[in-house]
């Protein structure tokens, strides 16, 4: 056998290699269950947040916000509705906790939201969205400030 | 005439006659504005403005395009070399292209209206002055280019670009039209459950895509079928061969099947829940596969039927080889980068598990984009780099030195190689941004993840290429061969020998034809006589040559 045809094949048996982890780390990562975070905390408004706006309970995201942040003093809940439905349709996306920090009555957390968007070959499919987010402590309780609308979805 | 004069002349006369036409555009538009206001009573406004604008740009542009345009006609009259001249080409033809691009995008708003059944509110005075005024300057200057012939070779190759601009122009609008009209139809199907109310099927967008079909049709068939007859073997004809129908149509249809793959794919994971919405991509999926195969499969049979000889047609195939594996390669990269792309973002976050959602079909759909660029790439290339292995196994040296597959693997060392630096310059400097800031860890993985996937791949693609590009080089492949030009005179221009002397040389020549009298017996050469015939080509001391074929004989004449 060549040297050349030696090197294909061991390139083809790396490609089924890949392809083999690959589909086990699907099935099994796919069932994976994020762990949740301590719901008084910042970093569990944020997940919560999200994981509202994943599963499309936007009353219950709305929960998550605070009603007299510059943003949406002047919205009414059916205005921010409707700001929402453009990302019902977005692609598949995952967010993890970059950094938080904590003061007296706000913090901010900063999150990566990963977004699936596959536009073309040899273009990263995978989009990355730095987003802080900034929240405040009502009565012991942590709502978001800002950001408001979903803009890191796109 | 100088050419600073020449060049002024055409100048204003392509001025002038943009004047006079927006003149007369002006007046028409006008007159049918007028009379579609009698029939449909309504408002059109002071008309007299417009009107004024309109006769004075006719009463000075046409005096003015007349002068200029006679000056050079006259010019043209008196100096044969002119009809061929390479500025004269450019100013038909220009004048050529944008009138047929102008007659097609008003024809197609014409039939529209026409479609409509004649509608008053469908139709565009506009549109129509535009098509009147155009096709007269258009027929008017087809006429004379007609006429003259195209007598040297850049006024036909101008030419060339003209006709092969306007048939893939002709063919994009076809095909386009047909998928969105099969798509409007698909869509149009009462299976859709979510459906309350349902537009007309016969609306302004179908009659529209009918008419782009028709248009775009007549478009390409024209120029294809009748005014590229018989340019074959032309260079701009094998670009539009290889570059623009077979891999542009190659490429279309790919990414409408993989897109179609990974979409099932996707779904049988368990993605897209709206099932009747998640589908109607087959609409225009499906179509644009058909539209694009047809494409691709005709110009190909075209493109081999029109190389004569067995070194044309071993040459079309073998550029359509290195194309089709060229781009399965390039899927077969990019569905391998995204693959990777799952176990490296695993091992990130099992170092920094700090994920605070994650969609279930978030690993999925990198899986099923990845396996689907596979399931088309992998095929594709395999099929046809094996082809190209077997040709160059039989072909020897010969097929080693051949330019498509010097540029292929180039091309791949090339790309890899750029790849391979890029990647590596951010992973330097993300590692070393992580040592000097203190932050070395899963986050400066993540940063430098893509670069790691691309690394992964390009770096055996690049030793596999370079391997073979080094093994052709041991062979000879890279030896430079020495063109001469060689003119062969034979008593018959189809004669089987004018191929095999190519074959043997490597490269084309010039054949011209015997006018005298003969009897039409062309030498009877083995293959023997035939190499020792390249070799005194190869080792004569002129670069310009003569080689006589005819009645039963054969010499080389060097000449200076």
């Amino acid at each position: 056998m060549k040297a050349s045809s030696r090197f294909l094949l061991g390139f083809g048996i790396f490609i089924l290699v890949i392809v083999a982890t690959a589909v086990t780390i699907a099935l099994v990562g796919g069932n994976e269950q994020v762990k949740l975070l301590p719901e008084n905390s910042p970093e569990g408004t944020v997940q919560r947040f999200l994981m509202a706006v994943k599963d499309q309970d936007y009353t219950k995201a709305y929960g998550y916000l605070y009603l007299t942040s510059d943003q949406l003093k002047y919205n009414s809940y059916d205005t921010w509705i409707q700001s929402t439905q453009s990302s019902r349709n977005s692609s598949s996306w995952k967010a993890s906790i970059v950094k938080s920090t904590v003061r007296e009555n706000d913090a901010t957390v900063d999150v990566a939201v990963e977004v699936f968007r596959p536009e073309g070959p040899l273009a990263n499919p995978v989009s990355t969205n730095q987003v802080t987010f900034i929240l405040r402590n009502e009565n012991g309780k942590w709502l978001i400030n800002s950001p408001a609308d979903l803009y890191w979805l796109y | 005439m100088s050419t600073v004069r020449r060049v002024f002349f055409y100048i204003l006369a392509l001025v002038t006659l943009g004047i006079l036409a927006t003149g007369l555009w002006n007046l028409l538009s006008l007159s049918l504005d007028t009379i579609l206001a009698r029939f449909t009573l309504a408002q059109i406004g002071d008309i007299k403005p417009k009107l004024s604008l309109g006769i004075a740009m006719v009463v000075i542009g046409g005096p003015l395009w007349f002068l200029f345009w006679g000056a050079i006609q006259r010019h043209a009259e008196r100096e044969v070399d002119e009809a061929g001249s390479i500025l004269r080409a450019f100013f038909l033809n220009i004048i050529l292209i944008v009138s047929a691009f102008l007659i097609s995008m008003t024809l197609e708003v014409l039939l529209n209206w026409m479609m409509s059944g004649f509608s008053s509110d469908q139709f565009s005075p506009g549109s129509t002055a535009t098509l009147i005024v155009f096709a007269i300057i258009g027929c008017f200057y087809w006429r004379i280019s007609e006429k003259e012939g195209y007598p040297t070779a850049v006024a036909k190759t101008v030419r060339r670009w003209y006709i092969y601009i306007l048939s893939i122009s002709g063919l994009i609008w076809l095909s386009f039209g047909l998928v969105q009209i099969l798509n409007a139809a698909f869509i149009s199907f009462p299976i859709w459950q979510d459906e309350v109310v349902r537009s007309s099927f016969w609306n302004s967008g179908t009659r529209s895509n009918i008419a782009w079909v028709l248009v775009g049709g007549f478009v390409w068939a024209f120029y294809w079928f009748y005014s590229a007859r018989n340019d074959i073997n032309s260079s701009l004809r094998q670009v539009y061969f290889y570059l623009l129908t077979i891999l542009g149509g190659a490429i279309a249809g790919l990414a409408a099947l993989t897109f179609t793959c990974y979409r099932i794919l996707y779904w049988l994971s368990g993605g897209g829940r709206d099932v009747a919405g998640y589908f109607q991509f087959v609409g225009w999926a499906i179509p644009t596969i058909l539209v694009a195969a047809c494409i691709w499969y005709y110009h190909l049979r075209v493109a081999e039927e029109e190389s004569t000889g067995e070194q044309w047609q071993l040459s079309a195939r073998r550029v359509h080889y290195y194309l089709m594996s060229f781009l399965g390669l390039g899927t077969l990269i990019a569905g391998l980068i995204v693959i990777l792309g799952i176990p490296l973002d695993w091992v990130i976050n099992t170092l920094k598990s700090e994920s605070i959602v994650l969609e279930p079909g978030w690993w999925n759909n990198h899986l099923s984009l990845g396996i689907a660029m596979l399931a088309v790439s992998i095929p594709i290339w395999l099929l046809c780099w094996s082809r190209i292995l077997d040709i160059t196994e039989k072909g020897g040296i010969d097929e080693r030195s051949a330019r498509s597959r010097r540029i292929y693997l180039y091309v791949i060392i090339g790309a890899s190689v750029v790849m391979l630096a890029a990647d590596l310059v951010n992973i330097v400097y993300q590692l070393l941004n992580g040592i000097l800031t203190g932050n070395l860890g899963a986050e400066t993985l993540r940063s430098m993840q893509w670069s790691l996937q691309t690394v992964f791949i390009a770096v055996p693609v690049l030793i596999y290429h370079l391997q073979i590009a080094r093994q052709d080089q041991k062979l000879g492949s890279e030896v430079a061969v020495v063109r001469k030009n060689v003119t062969l005179l034979v008593a018959d221009k189809k004669s089987p020998l004018v191929s095999l002397v190519e074959q043997k040389l490597g490269y084309k020549v010039r054949t011209v034809q015997y006018a005298g009298e003969t009897t039409g017996v062309s030498p009877v050469l083995s293959d023997e006589d035939i190499d020792r015939l390249v070799s005194q080509l190869k080792a004569a001391a002129a670069s310009d040559i003569m080689l006589i074929l005819l009645e039963g004989h054969s010499m080389v004449l060097p000449y200076k």
